[in-house]
């Protein structure tokens, strides 16, 4: 047991649990090829991951999107992002119900909530790289990059591990 | 027997253990299950079948928090019946320890409401993700040295409903909370005695056995549930400083926990409280099976093929 008191110089336990766990700010760039899941992002405010293919770690504060060929002349460059609301498990005919028959309408997903859909000033280019899924990085490191390739430089990242959850029996 | 560790696992430091968002009203429970089954695979990944959950875990700091944590479970619920089945299937034991935020022997009233709104909350949620009764909520009696503590703590406990008091467990502390506390609290309520081996090493003051101590604690646990107990060595090297034999160390003394398991045996799920977390049950994995012990890691959750862990280098 650790028998901690509050801090003097803090005057909550708010103040407090932030001491103890600091806390940056991660993002989570995400692949948008569909500009009908964009305008369900702006929209909607909801963007979805399955749930066998979502990167670990998933829990971030926002989720950014790098816009892919899809997008004619905004293509290939991050964005967009949006604040991570909270999260709900869906199935994807819940999601999408005018999809009874898609292939994976059964299938479990993260539902990002979002908050209001922002523009990344100034866009995130990609000079090179074109296709990727995911990449977890933070906000001042997306910020403090020129290139999309950036991204992948830093502490937080070598935590993409494919590790899928076993069925149950 | 399992050996557990958490809720921070210093292998996977890029992993967060709850929503910590500032302000507290951004912190959404949902976000805090999602790092919760990040860290779950993470630790099945290590073989490490016990974790202890994070406190805050639960965005719940006062009572006047209930309403909005239920409302956040209810947008929620089926992300963590979900990840409680998942868990399940994982064989993970999940536990938590609000050591801070649940002091229901304390003399200050409202500290003791802000830690009974906690507890609710906590039951609410191992309710809602579908676990067994081996997933509990251990706290210790609060109240300093106040011989008036648990009885406090019984008159207050026996308030809640009947779900959140099955949720309780209740741990001896090394200062003020005796075991013979914690039993008492288990004829009164029937609450299960946790016990930490180390606290009862610093506070005994009826100087019984550890045999009589460990058939007692035992007892009062559930047919089925395996006790919990926990487990550290004490800092005593210094290094520099002051040695504190009440302060956890970094690592386990794997001698120490030797003859600790053959004082218990293996029907227990053993709490490692080493300051080096993961590392340290990692570590003392590495140790036992270098002393020829690999047998007692059997049932741990430790891959049956471990080797040698590059820890020990």
């Amino acid at each position: 047991m650790r028998r901690r008191t509050w801090p003097a110089s803090l005057s909550a336990p708010e103040e407090a649990q932030a001491a103890i766990e600091p806390q940056t700010e991660t993002v989570l760039v995400a692949l948008m090829n569909s500009p009908a899941d964009l305008r369900r992002a702006r929209e909607e405010g909801w963007y979805r991951i399955p749930v066998a293919r979502a990167p670990r770690p998933l829990a971030s504060d926002y989720v950014a999107f790098y816009l892919t060929s899809a997008f004619a002349e905004q293509r290939w460059a991050v964005r967009y992002f949006a604040e991570v609301l909270r999260y709900e498990l869906r199935r994807r005919l819940e999601l999408l119900p005018d999809e009874p028959a898609h292939p994976r309408a059964q299938e479990w997903y993260y539902c990002l909530r979002l908050g209001p859909l922002q523009e990344l000033e100034p866009a995130l280019p990609a000079q090179r790289l074109r296709r990727f899924s995911f990449v977890r990085t933070t906000m001042a490191q997306l910020r403090g990059a020129a290139d999309v390739a950036q991204l992948w430089r830093g502490p937080l990242l070598p935590a993409f591990a494919p590790v899928a959850w076993p069925e149950l029996g | 027997m399992r050996l557990g560790t958490g809720p921070r696992l210093l292998s996977q430091p890029q992993l967060p253990t709850y929503d910590a968002r500032l302000p507290f009203g951004r912190r959404q429970l949902s976000t805090s299950l999602v790092a919760l089954a990040d860290l779950l695979l993470a630790a099945d990944g290590l073989g490490i079948r016990f974790y202890r959950m994070a406190a805050p875990l639960v965005p719940v700091m006062t009572p006047l928090d209930l309403a909005a944590f239920r409302a956040q479970l209810e947008q929620c619920a089926s992300l963590a019946q979900w990840l409680g089945q998942r868990a399940a299937g994982l064989g993970q034991r999940l536990t938590v320890h609000p050591v801070l935020e649940v002091q229901l022997g304390s003399a200050d009233a409202e500290l003791a409401q802000r830690g009974l709104a906690l507890v609710v909350a906590w039951s609410e949620l191992l309710a809602a993700m579908d676990l067994g009764p081996e997933a509990c909520l251990v706290v210790h009696i609060g109240g300093g040295a106040d011989r008036a503590a648990r009885e406090r703590f019984a008159r207050r406990a026996e308030r809640l409903s009947g779900q959140a008091l099955a949720r309780l467990a209740v741990e001896n502390d090394e200062l003020y909370g005796r075991l013979e506390d914690g039993l008492w609290l288990h004829q009164r309520l029937g609450l299960p005695v946790v016990w930490d081996y180390l606290h009862w090493r610093c506070l005994n003051p009826g100087g019984a056995g550890a045999e009589e101590a460990y058939r007692l604690v035992a007892a009062t646990w559930p047919a089925g549930v395996p006790p919990k107990l926990h487990f550290s060595s004490a800092s005593t090297s210094g290094g520099g400083r002051r040695p504190l034999p009440r302060r956890h160390a970094d690592l386990i003394d794997p001698f120490a926990f030797l003859d600790f398991l053959a004082l218990v045996g293996k029907e227990n799920d053993i709490m490692l409280e080493a300051r080096a977390k993961d590392l340290a049950l990692l570590k003392l994995r590495d140790d036992l099976i270098g002393l020829g012990c690999q047998a007692l890691l059997e049932d741990s959750g430790a891959p049956p093929n471990l080797a040698r862990q590059p820890l020990s280098a």
